[in-house]
């Protein structure tokens, strides 16, 4: 597990320098594509095997894209017996189509994940400030 | 509607999920979450280990939206040590 997620900090921390280095270079740094960037960098680094990952990836694609069709979309309501879940179906990406077993493993990886990528970005911003 | 769950369902594999593998999902949630970490299982109740998950990952977010703010403010203000630092970080 340590292991794991140590790889995953590095390739994390590679893909975002890369993609940092790029917005930098064509002097499109702006907070919003610093934010994308780093969610499409751990998206890519976990790859097509989890639903999230494929979410994200697809989700940030089709925004640029039109950004009105991803709206319509989160519209859709699920009423069930799952009212507790309802709000993390929400924030963990591609949990609309999840079933309840998956939402969960699915949230576990996210989580790790997410922890990662801050605990990156901490790093590289208190590198560069000093 | 009906459609959407038949092709939730699928992930499963086409097994049975039993209530056990729930609980040790949600256990192993409780293990990710700093504030539930240390507590026994047994305590938290399910509905509280969900409700939890949501507000960290929502604290986790706005981490992610803070960091950007700052890491794209120290880009734009001096440009040309910090793209040289990055990619001298690249280099490694």
């Amino acid at each position: 597990m340590t292991t794991r997620s140590s790889i995953i900090r590095t390739r994390f921390a590679y893909r975002f320098l890369r993609s940092l280095r790029k917005l930098n270079q064509k002097e499109k740094t702006n907070s919003r594509r610093v934010k994308y960037a780093a969610y499409v960098s751990m998206a890519s680094v976990v790859g097509s095997k989890r639903v999230w990952s494929r979410a994200v990836l697809s989700k940030i694609r089709n925004r640029s894209l039109n950004p009105n069709l991803v709206k319509k979309k989160k519209k859709k309501r699920r009423s069930s017996e799952e009212s507790g879940f309802g709000e993390l179906r929400k924030i963990v990406p591609g949990g609309q189509v999840m079933n309840f077993y998956n939402l969960l493993d699915e949230t576990a990886d996210y989580i790790n994940c997410l922890t990662s990528q801050v605990q990156v970005m901490k790093n590289i911003l208190n590198l560069l400030s000093t | 509607m009906s459609s959407r769950r038949s092709r939730s369902s699928r992930h499963s594999g086409g097994s049975r999920i039993s209530e056990d593998q729930i609980n040790d999902l949600v256990n192993k949630l409780q293990q990710l979450l700093p504030e539930l970490r240390n507590r026994s299982s047994d305590k938290v109740s399910a509905s509280r280990v969900l409700q939890d998950t949501c507000n960290y990952i929502k604290s986790l977010h706005r981490e992610v939206d803070d960091l950007s703010d700052r890491l794209s403010e120290l880009l734009e203000s001096s440009d040309t040590t910090q793209a040289a630092l990055i990619r001298s970080l690249l280099m490694q």
